[in-house]
C-alpha cells in the first residue's frame, strides 16, 4: 500500500463530513495536537485580524494627520480694519482725538517710546513709535514719528530725522468675518514667540516635550506626583502633542477610545513632524478665551486681546498669565476670576524659576506685579456689528462668503473710529437723558444712524442699535420706518425745478382736503394743529408745515415728485399717492442717507461705500475701490434747495442749533404719524448724519423728531467739529415782496437766492407778474 | 460792354473754381496750447504735499498697468481735498484709460462744479469731457465740449 500523506485537518474534516459517520474513537496524540492547534488558531486569527485592523486604522489616522497638518491648518477669518489715521501738515486734529486713536490701536504712553506700540507727548510735540503695519497697498516697517500739533492743526511731521509730507498710523481692528464657531487667531511663528514663553509652556504643560515621541509615561507619572504634592491638579498628563491632537483632530469626548486614538495620532504626528512644527501649531491652536461671539485661539491673538500687545512685547508675568490659561481659559479668566488667574500665574512663575527659566529674583519681581489686563471693551478689541454687517454685504458683491471666512483676507474700510465713538457717546447720552425725563420709556427707545462724508459717500460711522456692540437686528440697514417729513426736500426741489415757485412764493397753509382712490378724504394737519394762512415757501419747509406742503405737492404733481425721490436715491418703489408728500414710505436709515447724500454732494448721486480695499494675508492687493456716482441734478439747483434746508436752522424746527453753530449747516427734522419715528438728516461741508430714534414695537413717543433725534445730531457735531457750508456760488439775490412778487435788486422786500440760470426778469420795484398766489391756482385748488 | 461781360464771366468762374478749401489750420500756438491742456502724467504740476505723494503713487501704479490701484490712490488724495478739481480730473483721466468713459464724464462734471473761475482747468476738463463723450458715441456733445475747450462759445 502506498504511503499517504496525512490530510490537513480541514480536509479531514471535510472528508469526515462527506463520509459516513465513523464510530467514536478515543483521540490519539496526533489528534489532540491538532485540537490544541485549533484551539489557538482562533485567538491567533483574532489577534491577526486586530493587527490588520490596527494597521488599517494607523494608515487611516496617518493619512488624516498628514492631510490636515500638511494642508492649511486653520480657516482664517477676514480681518476688518478702520481707516488709518492719515497725518499731514495742515490736518485739523485735536490732541484728544490723537490720544484716543492711539489708545484704541493699543498704543501705550511710555517715556522714550522704547518699543513699537508706544507714544509720548509733551506740550505740542508727540512722539509715536509706530508698529510695522500692513496697509492696503503694502506693509510698512515700524517707524519713529514725531509730530508737532498746535492750535488743533498738525504743523510738521517727521519720521526719524526726515521731514515727511504724510504718514499713516496703524488702523484699528474693528472685527472679523468668522468661519463656523467664530474661531479667531493671529498666526505667529516660533521665532515670533519669546523663548521664555515657550519654556514656561513646556515646564508647565509637558516637561518631557523635547524627549518624548508623542506620549510620555514619565510625564504622566511626573504630573501625578506634582498633583499629589500640590494637593490638586496642577499638571496634566497629556503631552503638548496630545493636546494639539485633541484640539486639532478630535472631539472633546472623555472616552477611552478617543484617548487611545489621541495617543496614536500623537505618535504619528511626532513621527512625521519636527518638535518645532508641532510647537508652532500648538502655539496657534490652543484655546485661550472668549470675547463675545469670538473665540480667542493662540498666543498671538491672546497677547493682543488680554494685554493689547504683540506676543513679542509681553512681560514675564504676562507670559505666565497666558500659559496659566491653557489649563482652563474660562476658569482662569483674568477678567472674571482675577484671584484665581493670579494664583495660577504665580504657580507658572514658580515652575519657571524651579526649572531655571527665570531667576529667583525675576520670579519675585514678576509675582509682585499686579494682574494688569487691558479692557476687553476697549475699541481695539471690540467689534462694530452694524458697520461690519454692511462691510460684509458690500464685500459679498465681489467675494464668496467662504473666502471671506477662511482666507485670512485683510479688509480696509472707511470707518472713522473717532466719529463712531462720538456718535455712540452722543446717542447714549441723549437716550439716557430722555429716559430720565420719561421713566416709562426706560430701555424702550432704540436708535440707528449713518454718518458719511459728503463728497465721496464713504461711510464713517454707523449704529444699528443703541447698544453699539449688539449683533442682532441692524436697524440702520434692515429697519423699515416711515420717512415722515424727511421726504419734504423732494417736494420742494420738484417745486423749484418746475419753474413756477421760488423760496419767496406764498403758499396757503389753510386746511386742505385730498380725496383718495376710494373716495375717502384725507385731511393732513400741522404738528401744532393750527393753520398759518399764506406762508413763504421757505418757511413751509423750515417749519415743516404739512397742509401747505401737501397743497404745494398736489400742485406740482405726484408723478414728478415720485421721480425726484427716486432720482435722489431711494430705490424702493415710490407709489404716487398723496400721502407720499408727508413721507408715507417705509425706508431704512441707510436708504435715507443715500437720499440726502445726493443733496449734500450737490446733485451727484453717490452710492455709499464701506470698503476701501481688500488684500491677501501676505499683503497682495486683491481689489481696491474709489468713489463712483453720477450727476442727477444740477449743482445750482441743489444749492438752491440747500438754502431752504439752512433756513430750518434759522427759522424752523432746528432753531435750537442756532446758538451753537458758528456757521451754516443744512438740516431737516422729521416725525412720522403718531410720533412713532423721530428723524434728523443734516450736513455741514464735511459730513452727513442721518439719525433715527423710535421704538421697536412701533408705539408712539411723547416727543417729536426735533426732540428725539436732533439733540444727538447736535452733540455729534459738537464733538467732531462743524465745517460750515460755503457761500452759494452762481446765485443772485433778489427781493421778494410780502405778496410773493420778485422785484429788482435794491428794492425793498425779503431777499431770496435764485440760481443765475433761473433768475427771472424783473421790472423795477413793482412787478407786473401775477402774484404767486394767483399763479399757483391750478387744477388742484380749483377742486377745493 | 464786352469787357464788362468778360469780367463778370471771369469773376463768376473764379468764384466757382474748385480751389481746394483748407480746414481751419492749427497754428503752432494752438498746438502748444492743446498740449498744455492735455495731461501726460498724474504727478505733473504743483500740489499739496500729501496729495503729491498720492499722485506719485498713482502714477507709479498707472505705469505698471495697475489702473484700479492708481484710481484708489487718487481717491485717497480726494479724501484729503474732496473738492480739488485737479484730483477729480486725474480720476477721470484714469477712468478713460480704464475704458470707463461714463464714470469719467460724471467725475468731470463734478470737477467743473469746483473749478469755477479757473479758466485753464475748465478747458482741460472740457477737452477730456469731449473725449469721454466721443468714446460713448455722443458726437454732438463731444463737439460742443471741444468747442468750449478751444475757448469758443458753443
Amino acid at each position: 500500500m502506498p504511503s499517504v500523506k496525512p490530510p490537513s485537518a480541514k480536509k479531514k474534516s471535510n472528508t469526515t463530513r462527506a463520509s459516513k459517520p465513523a464510530p467514536r474513537k478515543r483521540p490519539s496524540n496526533k489528534q489532540s495536537s491538532v485540537a490544541r492547534r485549533r484551539w489557538w488558531a482562533w485567538p491567533l486569527r483574532i489577534v491577526l485580524l486586530g493587527l490588520v485592523m490596527l494597521a488599517v486604522l494607523l494608515v487611516y489616522l496617518d493619512a488624516q494627520v498628514r492631510h490636515h497638518f500638511d494642508g492649511r491648518k486653520w480657516n482664517l477669518p477676514a480681518k476688518v480694519y478702520a481707516r488709518p489715521l492719515l497725518l499731514y501738515p495742515g490736518l485739523a486734529l485735536s490732541p484728544e482725538q490723537l490720544q484716543a486713536e492711539l489708545q484704541w490701536a493699543d498704543y501705550r504712553a511710555q517715556r522714550g517710546t522704547p518699543t513699537p506700540g508706544t507714544f509720548e507727548h509733551s506740550n505740542d510735540v508727540w512722539r509715536i513709535h509706530r508698529r510695522a503695519v500692513s496697509f492696503w497697498d503694502g506693509a510698512e516697517g515700524h517707524a519713529r514719528i514725531t509730530l508737532q500739533l498746535s492750535d488743533g492743526v498738525v504743523q510738521s511731521l517727521w519720521v526719524g530725522s526726515q521731514e515727511q509730507p504724510m504718514v499713516r498710523l496703524e488702523p484699528q481692528y474693528i472685527g472679523g468675518i468668522f468661519p463656523q464657531h467664530n474661531e479667531d487667531r493671529e498666526l505667529v511663528t516660533v521665532d515670533d514667540v519669546p523663548l521664555e514663553l515657550i519654556a514656561a509652556l513646556i515646564v508647565t504643560e509637558d516637561k518631557a516635550f523635547l524627549q518624548h515621541h508623542g506620549i510620555s509615561v514619565r510625564g504622566i507619572a511626573r504630573a501625578m506626583l506634582a498633583n499629589v504634592q500640590a494637593g490638586g491638579v496642577v499638571q496634566g498628563g497629556s503631552t503638548l502633542t496630545q493636546q494639539l491632537v485633541k484640539n486639532f483632530y478630535l472631539s472633546s469626548d472623555r472616552t477611552l477610545i478617543r484617548k487611545a486614538q489621541e495617543a496614536l495620532m500623537a505618535m504619528l504626528l511626532e513621527l512625521h513632524y519636527s518638535k518645532e512644527e508641532i510647537l508652532q501649531a500648538y502655539l496657534n491652536e490652543v484655546y485661550l478665551g472668549q470675547a463675545g461671539r469670538r473665540s480667542i485661539h493662540g498666543f498671538g491673538l491672546a497677547a493682543r486681546f488680554y494685554f493689547g500687545k504683540s506676543v513679542g512685547e509681553l512681560s514675564t508675568a504676562e507670559m505666565a498669565t497666558l500659559v496659566g490659561l491653557v489649563k482652563g481659559a474660562s476658569f482662569y479668566n483674568p477678567r472674571r476670576n482675577p484671584e484665581r488667574a493670579k494664583e495660577r500665574r504665580d504657580l507658572v512663575l514658580s515652575l519657571m524659576a524651579a526649572d531655571g527659566v527665570i531667576s529667583e529674583a525675576e520670579r519675585r519681581a514678576a509675582q509682585a506685579e499686579p494682574l494688569l489686563i487691558a479692557d476687553a471693551q476697549r475699541a481695539g478689541q471690540r467689534e462694530y456689528p452694524a458697520f461690519l454687517a454692511l462691510a460684509k454685504q458690500q464685500l459679498q458683491q465681489d467675494y464668496r462668503l467662504q473666502d471671506l471666512q477662511n482666507e485670512g483676507l485683510l479688509v480696509f474700510t472707511t470707518l472713522d473710529p473717532w466719529l463712531q465713538h462720538s456718535l455712540e457717546t452722543a446717542t447714549q447720552q441723549h437716550l439716557q437723558s430722555l429716559e430720565r425725563h420719561y421713566p416709562a420709556l426706560r430701555n424702550e427707545l432704540e436708535s440707528a444712524a449713518v454718518v458719511t462724508s459728503v463728497d465721496g459717500g464713504e461711510i464713517r460711522a454707523m449704529l444699528g442699535s443703541r447698544r453699539a456692540e449688539f449683533f442682532g437686528f441692524n436697524r440702520a440697514l434692515d429697519a423699515r420706518r416711515p420717512l415722515g417729513s424727511l421726504v419734504k426736500p423732494a417736494v420742494f426741489l420738484s417745486a423749484l425745478q418746475s419753474g413756477q415757485y421760488h423760496w419767496g412764493s406764498l403758499i396757503s397753509d389753510d386746511p386742505v382736503d385730498v380725496e383718495g382712490v376710494a373716495n375717502e378724504v384725507w385731511q393732513p394737519r400741522n404738528f401744532d394743529r393750527q393753520h398759518h394762512g399764506d406762508v413763504p415757501m421757505v418757511s413751509v419747509l423750515a417749519r415743516s408745515l404739512n397742509a401747505s406742503t401737501v397743497r404745494l405737492g398736489m400742485n406740482v404733481g405726484l408723478a414728478p415728485i415720485a421721480t425726484t425721490i427716486q432720482k435722489l436715491g431711494l430705490t424702493s418703489s415710490v407709489p404716487p399717492y398723496p400721502s407720499l408728500l408727508l413721507g408715507a414710505i417705509d425706508v431704512s436709515p441707510f436708504a435715507v442717507a443715500t437720499f440726502y447724500q445726493t443733496i449734500a454732494s450737490q446733485g451727484f448721486y453717490t452710492p455709499l461705500r464701506a470698503i476701501e480695499a481688500v488684500a491677501t494675508s501676505d499683503g497682495q492687493v486683491l481689489s481696491s475701490y474709489a468713489m463712483r456716482g453720477e450727476q442727477r441734478f444740477s449743482a445750482s439747483d441743489m444749492q438752491w434747495l440747500r438754502y431752504g434746508l439752512q433756513e430750518v436752522v434759522e427759522q424752523g424746527t432746528a432753531q435750537r442749533l442756532r446758538a451753537e453753530m458758528s456757521g451754516k449747516v443744512a438740516i431737516k427734522t422729521g416725525t412720522s404719524d403718531g410720533q412713532r419715528d423721530g428723524w434728523v438728516a443734516g450736513f455741514d461741508h464735511q459730513h452727513l448724519a442721518v439719525i433715527w430714534v423710535g421704538r421697536d414695537d412701533n408705539s408712539p413717543m411723547p416727543f417729536a423728531g426735533s426732540r428725539a433725534a436732533l439733540p444727538i445730531w447736535q452733540e455729534l457735531y459738537r464733538r467732531i467739529g462743524v465745517e460750515p457750508l460755503p457761500e452759494f456760488i452762481d446765485m443772485s439775490w433778489l427781493p421778494v415782496g410780502g405778496d410773493g412778487q420778485i422785484y429788482a435788486a435794491g428794492c425793498s422786500g425779503t431777499v431770496y437766492p435764485f440760481p443765475l440760470l433761473r433768475t427771472p426778469s424783473t421790472q423795477g420795484c413793482r412787478s407786473t407778474q401775477p402774484s404767486s398766489e394767483e399763479k399757483k391756482r391750478s387744477w388742484f385748488d380749483w377742486l377745493f | 460792354m464786352v469787357r464788362l461781360a468778360l469780367l463778370v464771366v471771369v469773376v463768376g468762374l473764379s468764384a466757382c473754381s474748385s480751389t481746394p478749401t483748407q480746414g481751419p489750420t492749427v497754428s503752432p500756438q494752438a498746438s502748444v496750447e492743446r498740449e498744455q491742456l492735455t495731461l501726460t502724467a498724474i504727478d505733473e504740476g504743483q500740489h499739496h504735499p500729501a496729495v503729491a505723494v498720492y499722485f506719485r503713487q498713482a502714477e507709479d501704479a498707472r505705469l505698471r498697468g495697475r489702473l484700479r490701484q492708481s484710481m484708489t490712490y487718487l481717491d485717497q488724495a480726494r479724501q484729503i481735498q474732496p473738492r480739488n478739481p485737479d484730483i477729480l480730473y486725474r480720476q477721470a483721466w484714469v477712468s478713460v484709460q480704464m475704458g470707463d468713459a461714463v464714470q469719467a464724464e460724471h467725475l468731470l462734471l463734478r470737477a467743473k462744479v469746483f473749478a469755477q473761475g479757473n479758466g485753464t482747468l475748465l478747458r482741460r476738463l472740457d477737452l477730456l469731457l469731449a473725449e469721454s463723450y466721443a468714446l460713448q458715441g455722443r458726437a454732438q456733445e463731444s463737439a460742443l465740449a471741444r468747442q468750449r475747450a478751444s475757448g469758443l462759445r458753443p
